[in-house]
């Protein structure tokens, strides 16, 4: 693709994202008319009378046509006011300002750490396919899929933070240090789910890459060791991983959700559990709308970077 | 839902006849679904009975699992578990499986308007986080088995949708398709007939392994207290309960786990069996 093809193809990926946000807004919207009981009564109480709610129902806006109040959010939304909390002490938006690092952090330690698992992984399993490591790592990857994170985060509790004390046994840090550790066992529970997706993809990259020519080539060449394993294996191999970018991520933030609730580390999933439980609307619809718009972003920048990686996707 | 893009343990199908993973894998899911009925004669002790001078006590032979917070029998309400567990998961994998059977059969059959409009549908459940997905539901619906189930089949119909959507779109144009809507067939009866039976193997092997994963959701919404609530007994239910103790007691939270996982270990061998018998 030339420079000027690959300007053109992210520039329509992100005008197609457009319709795609405004979608998962009305969406987001709509939640509002799913929700059972009655907004106004909510708010009132059960012993207000028809009076009170209708004044507040004309305070919210219910009584306007639902095109205009979905015009309404849209502003606000655009401004940035998501409401407040149920018990009005918090803003939304600030609720979601202090989440949103806790789980970037989370993610982004994740991440090292399922590359760092799948790697080692896949590099061992390839070395001999169908050989003793590969079958035993396939085996072990197909079970691990199905041990619950949250499980597996209470275990790492029980053996290893409590009993060691080298880890909190749970809450996040106000120091990079004590960050990363407070991030360092929830985010091995969560790798350990998410990886053999990732290894079994790099490995059959690895294998496939050692078949080819160039790589015999490069043998013939003399080239041996790492520096054939990271030149002419790992660089090939690491190309289909890159498509899976998206649905990876897309894996860690729906399992960061729930092992941030086993840690208590209060990122944007304990917000929306914790939400969930007070049936804290606004909360909800708010977070909704972010991890929506994460996951537009996620996909468009995944796209991208396939794009730019591989030269025979078309424009 | 994100699907398992490249689910391992499934590239390499062995040769045989898959029977003893199969029967293996199905004996252990019935064994553990009768235990749960009978918890009480099995264990020598009420999963329901609370015995104050009894709290805490580790495993041991006269309690294998230990006992809790209230002097119950964890052993004997893990097996109770089982019975909550093991239908609602099953339901969770059969009924978006059902759904999503019949999205994808119209969408490759019937293209035009509606494959396209389920197929964009498709997509957007697909790119969205499952956890965040089901708990933003089970809150519109309020908690409980039921909002589970609603949550498992809007999310996880995706799958078998594009599955076998995939193979009618092939299908449709063979021959023997296309000779029984020329004999004058109506379109129910092709696509009944001579179209799905086709689509409809590798659909069965996905929701075999679909289980576990439905297992997870229902254990993770439990866990959240979203899901099953006391005096109802789930697995992830009981992880959550015991988490307080687990400084001292953590047989109370982490024995139920070891049930989930001998679930994912017994639903693994039945697929794989399945697999094997359904491509030979």
């Amino acid at each position: 693709m030339t420079g000027r093809g690959r300007f053109r193809f992210v520039g329509k990926r992100l005008l197609q994202a457009i319709p795609l946000t405004l979608v998962l807004l009305l969406l987001v919207f709509a939640m509002l008319k799913v929700v059972p009981g009655d907004p106004a009564l909510q708010v009132a109480g059960p012993r207000a009378s028809a009076a009170t709610l209708e004044a507040i129902r004309v305070h919210l806006g219910l009584d306007q046509p639902v095109w205009l109040q979905f015009v309404h959010y849209l502003g606000r939304v655009v401004t940035g006011d998501l409401g407040t909390t149920a018990t009005g002490s918090t803003k939304v938006s600030t609720l979601i300002a202090s989440g949103t690092p806790v789980t970037l952090v989370l993610l982004a330690v994740s991440t090292v750490f399922t590359v760092l698992i799948a790697g080692a992984t896949a590099l061992l399993a390839a070395r001999r396919p169908d050989g003793l490591a590969d079958r035993l790592i396939n085996v072990v990857a197909a079970f691990g899929v199905g041990v619950p994170t949250f499980w597996l985060g209470i275990v790492l509790l029980a053996g290893v933070a409590l009993p060691t004390g080298a880890f909190p046994i749970g809450g996040w840090g106000d120091t990079p240090a004590t960050v990363l550790r407070a991030a360092v066992l929830p985010a091995l529970a969560l790798s350990v789910s998410v990886a053999p997706v990732l290894m079994a993809s790099l490995r059959s990259g690895i294998v496939e890459a050692r078949r080819s020519e160039y790589h015999a080539a490069a043998q013939a060449a003399g080239v041996r060791g790492w520096t054939l394993t990271r030149r002419f294996v790992l660089r090939n191999a690491a190309v289909p991983p890159v498509s899976l970018l998206a649905a990876l991520t897309t894996l860690l933030l729906s399992g960061a959700v729930v092992v941030e609730s086993t840690f208590g580390l209060p990122g944007l999933g304990l917000s929306l559990t914790q939400a969930a439980q007070n049936r804290d609307f606004n909360v909800i619809q708010g977070l909704t709308l972010v991890f929506s718009l994460a996951v537009v972003a996620v996909n468009l920048v995944g796209d991208v970077l396939v794009a730019l990686l591989d030269p025979r996707v078309e424009v | 839902m994100v699907a398992l893009v490249q689910v391992p343990g499934r590239r390499r199908v062995r040769r045989g006849s898959g029977s003893a993973p199969l029967l293996t894998g199905a004996v252990l899911l019935a064994l553990l679904l009768a235990a749960s009925f009978a918890a009480g004669p099995l264990t020598g002790h009420d999963p329901a009975l609370t015995d104050l001078t009894a709290r805490f006590r580790p495993p041991t032979a006269e309690h294998w699992f230990g006992t809790d917070q209230l002097g119950r029998d964890v052993f004997a309400r893990v097996l109770v578990a089982a019975g909550t567990d093991l239908p609602l998961a099953l339901l969770g994998a059969v009924i978006p499986a059902l759904i999503g059977i019949v999205l994808g059969a119209l969408a490759g059959y019937a293209r035009g308007w509606l494959g396209t409009a389920v197929m964009r549908l498709a997509d957007l459940i697909q790119a969205f986080p499952s956890y965040i997905l089901l708990i933003v539901l089970v809150f519109l619906l309020g908690p409980g088995g039921g909002s589970f189930l609603v949550g498992a089949a809007v999310g996880a119909w995706v799958t078998y949708a594009r599955l076998v959507r995939g193979v009618v779109l092939r299908l449709r144009e063979l021959d023997y398709v296309r000779a029984a809507q020329a004999a004058g067939l109506g379109h129910t009866r092709v696509l009944l007939r001579h179209v799905l039976p086709n689509a409809l193997p590798q659909a069965v092997v996905y929701a075999a392994s679909d289980i576990v994963l439905a297992l997870s959701y229902l254990a993770a919404l439990s866990y959240l207290g979203l899901g099953i609530q006391a005096p109802g007994i789930e697995w992830g239910q009981m992880i959550a309960e015991g988490q307080p103790f687990l400084r001292n007691q953590w047989w109370v939270s982490v024995m139920p786990g070891l049930a989930i996982i001998l679930v994912g270990v017994a639903v693994r061998l039945i697929a794989g069996g399945l697999e094997r018998r359904l491509q030979r």
